[in-house]
């Protein structure tokens, strides 16, 4: 394995011990099921999930800003750079196994969301569905790069605090001043009423990967100054 | 005859914060050097920025044979004070891992923890259970343990392994090897007799006095805190007499 393997695999094991893989998981699947098991008067299951899936994916932010802080605070990340591991490699390492587990969890939720969204409303179509998640799938990665780099620049509860009020503050900023195409969350709550919805989808998972670039970019930056 | 050795560490105009100010230091190879501080965190500074784990603002640095931190991890150590590892491993696996990070053959890495286990004492039923279940004590003699496994060149040593008992740390810190350099920061001087050959003495963030560990004990000062800063200032005093007899150019 190599060394990017290894940190991604401690990572796991970290956030499993840590029982924040377990948080991060219910996170997303405890969407999916709510909206798949309870359905109620209200908006539309679409709607739901949407909502469900943005704080989910601001606990997924919260969490990885908390990690990233913790192992800078208790001296695990230094351990490892005085091993050879290289700062680069310890920030993509976190990133990876935070990234995989988020989209284990968007998967399981969409998957249920989808369901939920073909029983009560007209049959759903899988493609475009499928494209708005991949960029919605997109828009988590930018969330827990952004927490990665508060985790970088701060402690852990100040980044966790930090990357939960940025998150708000930037998903209902979004909601409010920017179109549907471009902001996946909610490209999937108005999913039906979009009348390119993978055009929409495909638009909103670029914004969201090239978020996530700048953001990895700065917070390798940030971690190259930081103490560790 | 006296032989001149090559430099293990070299850092020249070294700033950082508060606690370094253009500090430059030369250690041999193989030298073994106590580092006292005034204030205390200025030399515990001056080791994190060696080790890699703080940026300098400015300065450069040359450890082992090379200048890129990034190589370091391969002939350069760092124990400090926290041991930084993951209590819900096992020291099987801290060791095991330490040697797959810096790329030891299978074989070799077994055979390296099993030298480096047995010096560090770590006991054989503690070996397979987590280090959260045996305490500080244990957590950090296998963090000197995977400390070693690489079998560093250069060591640096920030108040470690405070949690031992006073003569099994001093033990421990007698790191075997004659061309092994050892860099000691420590707030307790005292407690490091044995220890260290020279003592380095940092004030106002740059190296005030570098001298052997029997200059102290030939002016009749203890090896403590109050102790090198009275010969520091001796030493200062006589290099100021010096300067003030010698002519001045006309």
């Amino acid at each position: 394995m190599n060394q990017t393997g290894v940190v991604a695999w401690l990572a796991v094991r970290e956030l499993w011990i840590s029982f924040r893989l377990l948080a991060l998981l219910t996170a997303y699947v405890g969407v999916g099921a709510v909206v798949a098991l309870l359905p109620g008067p209200g908006p539309s299951p679409l709607e739901r999930l949407a909502i469900g899936l943005a704080a989910a994916t601001i606990v997924g932010s919260g969490i990885a800003a908390g990690s990233l802080g913790t192992e800078r605070a208790l001296g695990r990340a230094g351990w490892l750079v005085t091993r050879s591991i290289t700062r680069g490699t310890l920030l993509i390492g976190w990133f990876i196994a935070l990234a995989g587990i988020s989209l284990v969890g968007l998967t399981a939720a969409a998957s249920l969301g989808w369901l939920a969204a073909s029983t009560v409303a007209a049959p759903l179509e899988l493609g475009p569905f499928a494209t708005v998640v991949v960029g919605v799938a997109a828009t988590g990665l930018a969330a827990v790069a952004v927490g990665l780099l508060l985790g970088s620049l701060l402690g852990p509860r100040r980044a966790i605090v930090a990357a939960i009020i940025l998150g708000v503050a930037v998903g209902a900023a979004a909601y409010v001043l920017l179109p549907a195409t471009i902001v996946p969350l909610s490209a999937l709550a108005e999913l039906q009423a979009l009348e390119r919805p993978v055009a929409a989808g495909v638009q909103g998972a670029g914004v969201g990967l090239a978020v996530t670039a700048v953001a990895l970019v700065l917070a390798r930056l940030a971690l190259g100054r930081a103490d560790l | 005859m006296r032989l001149l050795r090559p430099a293990a560490v070299v850092c020249s105009d070294l700033s950082r914060g508060s606690d370094l100010d253009r500090c430059s230091l030369s250690v041999p190879a193989g030298g073994r050097l106590l580092l006292v501080s005034d204030p205390d965190s200025a030399a515990s500074t001056l080791l994190r920025v060696l080790a890699g784990l703080t940026r300098a603002d400015r300065g450069r640095i040359h450890i082992a044979g090379s200048s890129d931190a990034d190589g370091w991890g391969q002939r350069v150590a760092y124990l400090g004070p926290n041991p930084g590892l993951h209590t819900w491993m096992t020291p099987l696996e801290v060791m095991r891992l330490a040697g797959d990070l810096l790329e030891l053959p299978a074989e070799e890495s077994v055979r390296r923890s099993e030298r480096a286990v047995a010096w560090a004492r770590i006991p054989v039923g503690a070996l397979a259970r987590p280090m959260s279940r045996g305490g500080v004590a244990l957590q950090q003699r296998v963090a000197l343990a995977a400390a070693l496994i690489g079998d560093p060149e250069v060591v640096l040593l920030d108040e470690p392994l405070r949690a031992l008992h006073a003569d099994e740390r001093r033990r421990l810190l007698l790191l075997p090897g004659r061309r092994r350099t050892v860099l000691l920061a420590s707030r307790y001087p005292a407690s490091e007799v044995g220890l260290a050959a020279h003592v380095v003495f940092l004030r106002g963030g740059r190296v005030e006095l570098i001298a052997p560990v029997a200059d102290l004990e030939a002016a009749g000062l203890p090896l403590s805190h109050r102790g090198i800063e009275a010969l520091a200032a001796t030493r200062a005093e006589s290099t100021g007499r010096t300067q003030r007899r010698a002519p001045r150019p006309a």
